[in-house]
């Protein structure tokens, strides 16, 4: 088996870049054209955490509006991916304090890690998903602790590196490929528990 | 207990594996830097040549990889991306405009302050020394402000260039009453230059791209004629029709 990358594109980071720079003039083609780029990364991101369809759209919807205020801000210092997933991250931290708040909890920033804003009954596409193949491997990875499932989701899905991912979720490098390794290997366990087969999809 | 594709793989390579195993994602869908990128290639090249265990482990590491991304993709794809656009640009509505300090305001305001001190030595009398120190001042001021028009002509014509890509649309100067086109970009068009062909004409898309590549596009409909020749001698652009 050869192992082959997947098709790449163009030179998207710096498409990205002349799009924030635009923006950051009040262009809004340039804002519509980067958010159709990057709404659905973004709320998949968010989804992660925040499972109530709803709150996460909002949350997305909240992250584009700081994007259309603070792209002037943006300083090349990583890709525009990682500055958005950040302000996506803070944005999700915001809604699970304010869901904190609303509950009457009183907890320090430390726990919001361990946190997440699940939907009460899984929706319609859940339950398509659920006879679809693929399945169980979602089961799975839903029921990882949320500091897990996002960095994994960072690093499977958004094809972030160590780096990129502690600088979205705000932790060190070390703490992040602790996660990632034992997410995975919590994944994996869960598969095999479930199929009766191991490392296999 | 058997063994699973991160035991093999760390216990033959350990070193490479410990950089690996969190590249091998973004080697798969490759986002991963140039340099990251190319020492990929070559390590998952030298294990596939050199065959075994090791071999084995990574490709089916790399099969779950593959499997695990498809999977997990299933929530970007439940997201209306244009209804979600929709919102936010309506949401934007309620955005304060940032406004840029016109040039010339500052020419005005020294034009005010050269007739305030015009002002000020008609209506009192000057002490001796007063009149030469308000000249040299006012001199100062002058020679100050020549150079402030020099750097702002220099500043404006910054702007003027950084600036192609500011739509007249964003705000309150969105065409009210427009017309609506189809346009198709060249597939090797930039966004930069999209942006900029659109602002040329005043144009905002208000839609797109379908399964075509057909933007739909609104440009003000007393410029339309001008437009619909500008957007078809545009190199950015495939195609331009009234819908």
């Amino acid at each position: 088996m050869q192992i082959q990358a997947r098709p790449p594109p163009h030179d998207a980071n710096a498409e990205d870049v002349d799009l924030l720079q635009a923006i950051s003039q009040q262009d809004q083609n340039a804002l519509q054209i980067f958010y159709k780029r990057h709404a659905a990364t973004v709320y998949a991101f968010v989804a992660r955490r925040i499972s109530a369809a709803h709150v996460a759209e909002e949350v997305t919807n909240d992250t584009f509006i700081q994007v259309w205020r603070s792209a002037g801000k943006f300083e090349q210092r990583a890709s525009v991916k990682t500055w958005l997933l950040g302000i996506a991250k803070n944005i999700v931290m915001d809604a699970l304090r304010a869901q904190y708040r609303a509950a009457g909890k009183e907890r320090s920033e430390p726990d919001l890690e361990h946190y997440e804003m699940a939907d009460p009954a899984p929706g319609p596409d859940e339950q398509v998903l659920a006879s679809q193949k693929g399945a169980h491997l979602v089961a799975c990875f839903d029921a990882l602790s949320p500091d897990h499932r996002e960095c994994l989701h960072l690093a499977i899905v958004e094809g972030l590196t160590l780096g990129e991912i502690a600088n979205v979720v705000n932790a060190p490098s070390s703490t992040v490929g602790t996660r990632i390794h034992h997410a995975k290997h919590k994944l994996k366990a869960c598969l095999e528990t479930r199929l009766g087969v191991g490392e296999v999809v | 207990m058997s063994r699973t594709n991160h035991d093999v793989l760390n216990a033959a390579h350990p070193h490479e594996w410990a950089r690996a195993e969190y590249l091998l994602p973004g080697y798969l869908k490759k986002t991963l830097a140039g340099s990251d990128q190319e020492w990929m290639k070559q390590w998952t090249s030298q294990i596939q040549s050199a065959g075994g265990q090791s071999a084995n482990a990574l490709a089916a590491e790399t099969a779950w990889t593959l499997a695990a991304q498809d999977a997990l993709n299933h929530r970007t794809a439940d997201f209306n991306v244009e209804a979600g656009w929709q919102k936010l640009a309506s949401g934007l509505q309620q955005e304060p405009v940032q406004q840029v300090k016109p040039a010339l305001s500052m020419s005005q305001s020294f034009k005010n302050w050269v007739a305030k001190v015009v002002r000020m030595q008609q209506d009192r009398a000057l002490q001796w020394w007063q009149k030469p120190a308000i000249g040299a001042l006012a001199s100062a001021m002058i020679v100050g402000q020549m150079g402030f028009l020099a750097a702002t002509v220099k500043q404006v014509y910054v702007l003027t260039t950084d600036t192609a890509m500011v739509t007249p649309s964003a705000g309150a100067s969105r065409p009210v009453d427009g017309v609506l086109l189809k346009v198709i970009f060249k597939p090797n068009a930039s966004v930069k230059d999209i942006s900029a062909t659109l602002n040329s004409v005043q144009g905002r898309v208000t839609g797109g791209p379908g399964a075509l590549g057909v933007w739909e596009v609104e440009v003000p409909s007393d410029k339309l004629a001008v437009a619909l020749q500008t957007l078809g001698k545009a190199k950015t652009v495939e195609s331009v029709a009234q819908e």
